[in-house]
């Protein structure tokens, strides 16, 4: 749904380890803070942010496709039933909304919100190559990069093989419109193919990985590690110092 | 034994741990010296594969099966090395394109680099290899596309410049041509064989013996696991020719030994290699040629229509992204066995999988009879038209060979007692029927392939259509297949088979269409369409050798069969 789009803005110019760690930190910090009007001042400073990049209309729909249905299920869940429910809102003939559980239904979407926007700004500004140099410069293991890189990957490597599977069974007769039955039965003959192949796939890819020098020894170069200057630095320890100190607060 | 030998193996046995008991590499022997062109040839699980892949560590590092014997890759020896400290020095390309990718890297240039990256090469230095390597196989303009947006041929092209950009000492490669169309292939050869010019060290496997042997300076012939013949290509080609060994022996061999055998060249000359070999033989005997036959000895389709007529009226699809795969396609098929030729991506798997109703059209409609694919489901058409894929990986998922061949038959709905008559006659007419109790999922890709073309076969439709029905099938695999197609066909269906094997198409082909950018190009007999050499050339296509030495030679009106070429040029020989 996110991917990198090139660009050349402030937020694509730093570093990917600093992205991330804001973005950890932020999401972090928001499920630490108490009061619904403090995640989401949060929430609009990230947006603020994301507008600044010139970067909102890339995220507006993505953003509301998730946070949209996700508030509506909330408002109801908790409006209903919180336990803390004391204020009716609104009274539907014998149904009652509680404000103290809508206004916990507005700091969960709050949350929500950040760890989505703080995370597809990553995702929108970084390539998933210069996340993975940008973690093993800082010490990280390569395999742990590459984990990250093929589970990005993997969802539409499985798609595309999925369909050819598809493809195969129903050209063998196999009837995936039909009744529920047969439908149970097309996901069976689709699930194997998809399984087998996938293993027979990572095997040579497991080949494959290691004849271009996966567990080779010594030092790696990364074509696309980025700069970590003063400012990147600097934007990291503050991150880390921000987590910290909602941490001190809330355990104080 | 030299001293400069860059791999030296000695006495090696090997068996796969899930099959212990079958020995696929019987004392194995090899030395190859650096700088040299090394051809595996021989039948499908000879151990072919196995050997490439004791060359580059697999075996028995990643396959760790019981191994006896010692090998020394470029100093490294195999017992103690691992695969990541032979990556320096062998480079290996894999027969499937799309899963030797490394699922890392979102471009081509990227997956290119990845290897050099690992290695430590210097970033300027990772630029320039893999700029120059991509261009070096022809897919520069693709550097910023997504690898997994590429075709077959351009994922197989991609991994040899991956491995190339390493220069490692010994490139492997195991069946890299296998994915495409003839000029690619042939393309892709004349890489190797620069690469080879400058100093690399090749071993390469491939069925596809007539476009690499007069690269190579030695051919090994493997036969159950053991090298029962070694040496320079003409006189391996020869000897394996001479006992009738199971290998697809090259147009120009075989038209040199028979030239010889009819005492027209004395037999101590080496037998030509290439194209251009034979027709220089040749051309010095050809005198009074005898006319070319009013019509040449062909397939001809059986003269009843097939029960099913497929029409295609003015079709275009064009996929999600804008790519127009076919374009105002016209051709209707009723009878014989019909060959789709054409380039990588002309549109012939498009067209495909319009005649089961997996695509409609986007303009125009596909009519199979009366029934239109747009109205009807692919589970109904399927009574009409079977699919063989050319993965058979898609579609395997039955614990044995027999439920597997019998699952299309059920879809169907056909009686019981009908499906275990349809499996009974599939398994024999593909040579499975001492695997029907094996899982598909342990046979070799050739039989897998088998059993996928079976399970389609076996569903009794008058319409067949096998997406390269010969892939990974050695020279009695193809012949088996043919004959398969030569039965159905004279049992009147209509068999439908997407290929690049132009000598398939000459053998059992009534009629070829050829496709270019989505469109027809030629239709005709094979005579009609391989007649044209520069129209075919523009959708990659060559005519079969024969027909190629003899143009060279300067015969009119080429014939495609040996045996036709040698009686006109040498008609009173018998």
């Amino acid at each position: 749904m996110i991917g990198y789009a090139p660009g050349d803005g402030f937020l694509h110019r730093r570093n990917a380890v600093t992205k991330l760690s804001w973005a950890a930190s932020l999401s972090a910090t928001v499920f630490l803070m108490p009061e619904a009007w403090m995640v989401w001042t949060v929430v609009a400073l990230v947006a603020l942010t994301t507008a600044a990049g010139g970067l909102a209309r890339r995220l507006i729909r993505p953003t509301w496709t998730i946070l949209l249905p996700f508030g509506i299920s909330l408002a109801v869940l908790q409006g209903l039933f919180n336990p803390d429910n004391t204020t009716t809102v609104l009274s539907l003939g014998p149904v009652a909304f509680g404000l103290e559980g809508i206004v916990h239904g507005v700091l969960i979407l709050g949350r929500l919100a950040t760890v989505l926007l703080t995370f597809f700004l990553l995702l929108l500004t970084t390539t998933p190559k210069q996340l993975t140099a940008g973690l093993a410069a800082r010490g990280v293991s390569p395999r742990f990069g590459y984990a990250i890189l093929a589970a990005i990957e993997f969802v539409p490597d499985m798609q595309r093989r999925s369909q050819a599977v598809l493809a195969s069974q129903q050209a063998r007769g196999l009837d995936v419109k039909g009744s529920l039955g047969q439908r149970v039965k097309a996901f069976a003959s689709l699930l194997g193919p998809l399984i087998t192949g996938a293993l027979i796939a990572s095997d040579t890819r497991a080949m494959a990985l290691e004849a271009r020098g996966f567990s080779a020894r010594g030092e790696r170069t990364h074509l696309a590690l980025e700069r970590y200057g003063t400012v990147d630095r600097t934007a990291v320890w503050t991150a880390g110092l921000l987590f910290l100190a909602a941490l001190g607060l809330k355990v104080l | 034994m030299t001293n400069d030998a860059l791999v030296r193996i000695d006495s090696a046995f090997f068996a796969y741990p899930s099959e212990p008991d079958q020995i696929v590499l019987r004392d194995v022997s090899l030395t190859l010296e650096e700088g040299s062109f090394t051809g595996l040839i021989g039948p499908s699980g000879a151990g072919k594969t196995t050997l490439c892949r004791l060359l580059a560590g697999f075996v028995p590092h990643h396959f760790d099966g019981p191994f006896a014997g010692t090998a020394a890759i470029d100093g490294h020896d195999l017992s103690t090395a691992t695969i990541g400290d032979l990556a320096a020095s062998v480079g290996y390309v894999f027969e499937s394109p799309h899963d030797q990718l490394t699922g890392a890297n979102t471009t081509v240039f990227d997956e290119a680099a990845y290897a050099l990256e690992n290695l430590g090469i210097p970033a300027e230095e990772i630029r320039g290899r893999v700029r120059e390597c991509l261009e070096t196989v022809g897919i520069g303009h693709l550097a910023d596309r997504h690898p997994q947006a590429l075709s077959g041929g351009q994922c197989q092209r991609l991994a040899l410049a991956s491995v190339l950009a390493m220069r490692p000492k010994i490139l492997v490669l195991d069946e890299p041509t296998s994915q495409l169309d003839p000029l690619g292939a042939e393309e892709v050869v004349q890489v190797i064989a620069r690469m080879h010019d400058r100093g690399f060290t090749v071993v390469l496997c491939s069925q596809d013996i007539a476009s690499y042997a007069p690269h190579a300076d030695r051919l090994l012939l493997m036969e159950e696991g053991r090298i029962t013949a070694d040496g320079d290509p003409r006189s391996v080609l020869r000897h394996a020719a001479e006992r009738e060994a199971p290998v697809a022996i090259p147009e120009p061999v075989r038209i040199g030994l028979e030239l010889r055998r009819r005492g027209a060249v004395a037999d101590t000359v080496p037998v030509p290699l290439s194209v251009v070999e034979a027709a220089v033989e040749l051309s010095p005997l050809i005198g009074d040629l005898t006319p070319a036959p009013a019509k040449e000895d062909e397939p001809v389709a059986s003269g009843a229509a097939g029960t099913v007529t497929v029409r295609a009226e003015r079709i275009a699809h064009v996929y999600d992204g804008g790519v127009r795969a076919l374009d105002g396609l016209e051709v209707t098929l009723d009878r014989g066995c019909v060959c789709l030729l054409g380039q990588n991506g002309s549109g012939k798997s498009t067209l495909a999988k319009h005649l089961n109703g997996l695509l409609k059209p986007t303009e125009g409609q596909v009519l199979i009879d009366d029934l239109d694919t747009r109205a009807h489901r692919v589970a109904q058409l399927a009574q009409q038209v079977g699919l063989a894929f050319q993965n058979p990986d898609d579609q395997l998922f039955k614990r044995t060979v027999e439920e597997e061949v019998a699952f299309g038959a059920k879809n169907l709905g056909h009686p019981a007692d009908r499906v275990r008559r349809l499996v009974d006659d599939a398994l024999t007419r593909l040579d499975l029927q001492q695997l029907r109790h094996r899982n598909p999922s342990e046979l070799s890709l050739a039989a897998r392939k088998r059993v996928a073309v079976a399970s389609v076969v076996a569903m009794d439709t008058p319409v067949l259509v096998l997406d390269e029905p010969t892939g990974a099938q050695d020279a009695p695999g193809n012949a088996l297949l043919g004959r398969l197609v030569d039965e159905l066909t004279a049992e009147g269906k209509l068999v439908i088979a997407i290929t690049h094997d132009v000598e398939f198409a000459r053998l059992h082909a009534t009629r070829i269409v050829v496709l270019a950018q989505g469109t027809v190009l030629l239709d005709g007999t094979p005579s009609e369409v391989f007649a044209q050499p520069g129209t075919l050339s523009t959708t990659f296509v060559l005519p079969p050798a024969v027909a190629r030495i003899a143009a060279a030679a300067g015969i009119p009106q080429p014939p495609l069969a040996t045996e036709q070429l040698l009686g006109r040029v040498l008609p009173t020989v018998p």
